[in-house]
This record gives structure tokens, sequence and C-alpha cells, in this order.
């Protein structure tokens, strides 16, 4: 086992290698294209019912320099599967073809996620402040390899002061299918910040004078509400608990004030044990290290409360630490290997601390934040960490 | 008028802060990143550019936009009075508040107000 995961890693890894993102090889079956979001959406919205499925992209999720928007009735990512769909496909559109794509990593199209929302196709042509970015979604990498996806939509409010224009926040992870809304209505969502799992950012609320006034929203790993701080901007943590954000005030000369304001979010911590049971074995998650991780200077240490009460580990452990740039792969308390690590390869798939039990594999988060338990066999760890390669 | 005499007697010292503003200077604005809008109420004009005020942002001199104007009871003032009068008050935009706008029409005229005003 232990022979197995080492080769599959040096194999993935790649010792001393650079840190860049590499793009992942689709074929999308094109039934439309527009250089403009409304028109995209209203092509999208006429082939909707003949083609269930299908995502508005953007071209510039598959590096293309000039964008375009396209409606993609299937996507593969083998060339010989798409070839297979084309003619189904062409049954309804018969002028489809196939686009080669090398998929930019971390953008809307590597979540599957539409460059345009359904709704855009609804907003009102008579509509005085509706631009294309207000159309458009996009996608904001964390620090820790995590994704918040904004998507922009329209709701039919006659009455609204925004004309129906719409933000909503969703977190995301490239190695997994789900999707979590953190803030359905966030005008002018941004100054997104990450922090041992945790995220906050702000959205605009108010109108005062000539500014916007802002609220920020922190949430935890797993996206649960921990503060919504009103008349507040431009978020950053500070120490294990402290979130500083910039406290607004406008006065009777229409001028912006800001102060600092800090707020504790140390009662309000949402954190998890892990839940899964792991039969016949002993747990071990890694100290919060000092500095760059080494194999000299990555320490072990037993903490079995953070693994769940009922969780038992074996023996054997190998521990995979994930920091950074760097990888250590243990055996027990004896450091084996370390290498460098491809960052943006292994954040894709949200480790950040792992504990790997004979062909088991438990995701811990830095603050201890269960985050999920798979590849329960051997076959499926070496799958899931060549897909991370790519 | 009818709405700061109202909001005076009821010992506010309210006052406009701005009722009308050129497109040009709502788009630097917009530019900026400090509004939402690039054509709103504020921005009415006539067919030959002269202002046409459709909205007016109100404030008590001495809270303008801080918690206190909040808590002494202003903006439920300025609402109530500019309701009184058959004004639209931003104060009740739950998606997007505006305290202090209050405006003659509501917000589906805009498109017909950009179209008279020849922009």
């Amino acid at each position: 086992v232990i022979g197995g995961i080492l080769a599959t890693l040096l194999a993935v890894v790649g010792a001393g290698a650079e840190a860049i993102p590499k793009t992942e090889p689709a074929w999308l079956v094109i039934v439309a294209s527009e250089a403009t979001p409304t028109a995209i959406a209203r092509k999208a919205k006429m082939l909707g019912g003949s083609l269930p499925g299908a995502l508005v992209v953007q071209t510039h999720d598959c590096g293309d320099k000039k964008n375009t928007f396209a409606v993609a009735a299937d996507i593969a990512t083998a060339g010989s599967v798409v070839s297979a769909m084309l003619p189904k496909v062409r049954e309804t559109v018969k002028d489809a073809y196939v686009k080669r794509c090398n998929v930019v990593p971390r953008s809307l199209l590597s979540l599957r996620w539409p460059a345009v929302d359904a709704s855009i196709a609804d907003v009102p042509k008579s509509a005085v402040n509706w631009d294309d970015d207000d159309r458009v979604s996009s996608a904001f990498s964390l620090s820790d390899g995590r994704l918040l996806i904004v998507a922009r939509y329209f709701v039919n409010q006659p009455d609204d002061p925004l004309e129906g224009r719409r933000e909503r926040v969703i977190l995301a992870d490239a190695s997994s299918p789900q999707r979590k809304t953190l803030e359905n209505d966030c005008p002018s969502a941004g100054a997104f910040t990450a922090h041992r799992g945790r995220i906050a950012f702000e959205c605009a609320r108010e109108q005062a004078a000539d500014e916007l006034l802002h609220s920020v929203l922190a949430f935890d790993a797993d996206g649960a509400k921990l503060a919504d701080i009103p008349h507040c901007r431009s978020p950053r943590w500070s120490g294990e608990d402290v979130l500083v954000c910039g406290e607004e005030s406008v006065g009777s000369d229409g001028r912006l004030k800001l102060r600092a304001k800090r707020s504790n979010l140390a009662g309000s911590n949402q954190t998890s044990v892990p839940k899964a049971h792991w039969p016949g074995g002993r747990c071990f998650i890694f100290g919060e290290p000092r500095g760059p991780v080494t194999a000299r200077t990555a320490r072990p240490r037993s903490d079995r409360a953070k693994c769940g009460r009922r969780s038992h580990f074996g023996k054997a452990v190998i521990g995979v630490f994930l920091n950074g740039r760097r990888i250590t792969l243990r055996r027990g308390h004896k450091p084996r290997r370390t290498y460098d690590l491809i960052e943006d390869k292994l954040l894709n798939i949200s480790i950040r601390r792992s504990l790997l039990v004979s062909s088991r594999i438990l995701i811990v988060s830095s603050d201890g934040v269960f985050l999920r338990s798979m590849f329960k066999s051997r076959k499926m760890l070496h799958v899931a960490l060549r897909r991370a390669a790519r | 008028m009818a709405v700061l005499a109202a909001l005076q007697k009821r010992g506010f010292q309210a006052k406009i802060f701005f009722a009308w503003r050129s497109v040009a200077v709502q788009l630097e604005i917009f530019k900026k990143g400090h509004t939402k809008v690039k054509f709103s109420f504020h921005n009415v004009q006539k067919r030959d550019g002269t202002p046409n005020e459709y909205a007016a942002d109100i404030i008590d001199s001495r809270y303008a936009w801080t918690s206190k104007a909040q808590s002494e009871g202003f903006w439920k003032a300025l609402g109530e009075e500019a309701k009184a009068q058959k004004l639209y008050w931003g104060g009740d935009w739950q998606t997007f508040r505006d305290w202090a706008h209050v405006q003659l029409v509501d917000n589906p005229q805009l498109a017909r107000l950009k179209n008279e005003s020849g922009l």
C-alpha cells in the first residue's frame, strides 16, 4: 500500500516542479454562440426545452483571447465520447459543432457553472442600469484553494431600485459537485478573504450621499454564517478569531469616514468533529507548524478528541501533511520523504491536512474542521490524486 | 418643501443634501464604484438639458448618515412625512436602502424619464 501511494505521489507531484495549474482538456458540443450575454441567454432559453442540461459558457474559460458566449449541449473530457454525442445533438440543432477547449482551472466552466444565468433572458429591454457585467457570473479563488461563485441573476420585482439585479455568493470546491449558497443577495460582492477555513466578504447594502455602505459577512468552513456586520467593508482576519473591517460613517459633508472595527468570532466557532467511523485504528492530527513544513519540522501529535469519539485508527499511519508547497509523507512518527508540492493540484481537492490510514484518508482542515472522508480504497485514492495532478 | 417644514416642526434640523446632478457627474461616481446606478431620479433633465428634479436626499444636519439618524428617529420621521406628501421613500427599499432619498414617482418610471430626458 505504502509503496503504491509513494509511487503515485512521486508520479503526480514531481519534485521541484513549478506551481502551474494545468488546463483540463474538454470537447464542447456547441449549439449556439453570441457576442453578448443577453443574446446568449435568450438563445439558451429558446433551446432549453429541447436540450435540457445545456450549459452557457464563455470562451475566456477555454483560454480564448476573444471572449464569446456559447451554449454547450454536452461537454466531454474525451474526443471519442463527443463524437458519439454530436449526431444526436444534430437531430435538434443541425449546425451543432464540436469545440476543443482547454478549460481554465478554477473557471466557471471548470465547475460546470453557467457563465450566464437563465434568468438573464428575462431582463426587460427597457432596463436602464443593467450592464453586461451585471449579466455574467464569475469565480474567485480563495487562498485555501476553494472558490466562490458570484452568480449574477435577475428577479422580476418591478419596484426594485436595482431593477432586479442580484448577486448570489456560492461556495464551491473543484473536487466536489457540492455547492453551498452563502448569500442570496449580495450587491457588489467583493473583498473575499479566507483564513483557516473561514470566509468573509462584503456586500453593498445602502446608499449614503455619494458612497456605498456595506455589510461584512463571515462564515465557518461549512458555510454556516458566523457574523453579519453592518456598515463595514474590506474584511481581513487577524489572529485566530478576530475579523477586522472598516466601519463606515458618512457625515453631513457627505464624506466617508472609516474606522477599524474588530469583531471576535470565537463564540461563533462552529468547528465540528469528524463524524466518520474508522474502525480498528489510532488517530493522528499533525500539529500546527511553525515555518515551512519539512520532514524535519513536521511533528505529529495525537489528538483523539478531534478525531471524534467513535474514531479508531490503525497503527500503520501515513500522514500526508500538506501546507503551502510542501508535502511530507510519514509512517508512524518517522518522516519518509518531503516533496515540493504543486500547490494548485492538491489544493484543488481541498486537502490541507490529511491522515492516511491504510488505504483510507481523512481530510481535516487546519482548524480541525472535518471536511470529508473519501478514498475508501487505494485505487480511489490513486484516481483522485491523478485527477488532481492533471 | 412641505416635507422639510414638517420635519422641522418635529424638531429635526432637516435639509436637502442634494437634489439634482448631471449624468456626467453621476457617471463619475459610478466609475468610482460609489453608486449602483448610472442614471437615477437625480439625473432627470428636460430635452434642452436643464435640470428637472425628481428626487432629493434629505438629512438632519446633526446626524447625516451616521447611526444617530436611525437612533434619533430621523429616518422614520422622514419616511412618514414623505409618504404624507405622496412621495416615494428609499428607506422602504429592503434590498438596497437609500434612507435619505425621496422621489416623486415610483421606480418603474425610470426608463420613461430617461427617455424623456433625451438620454
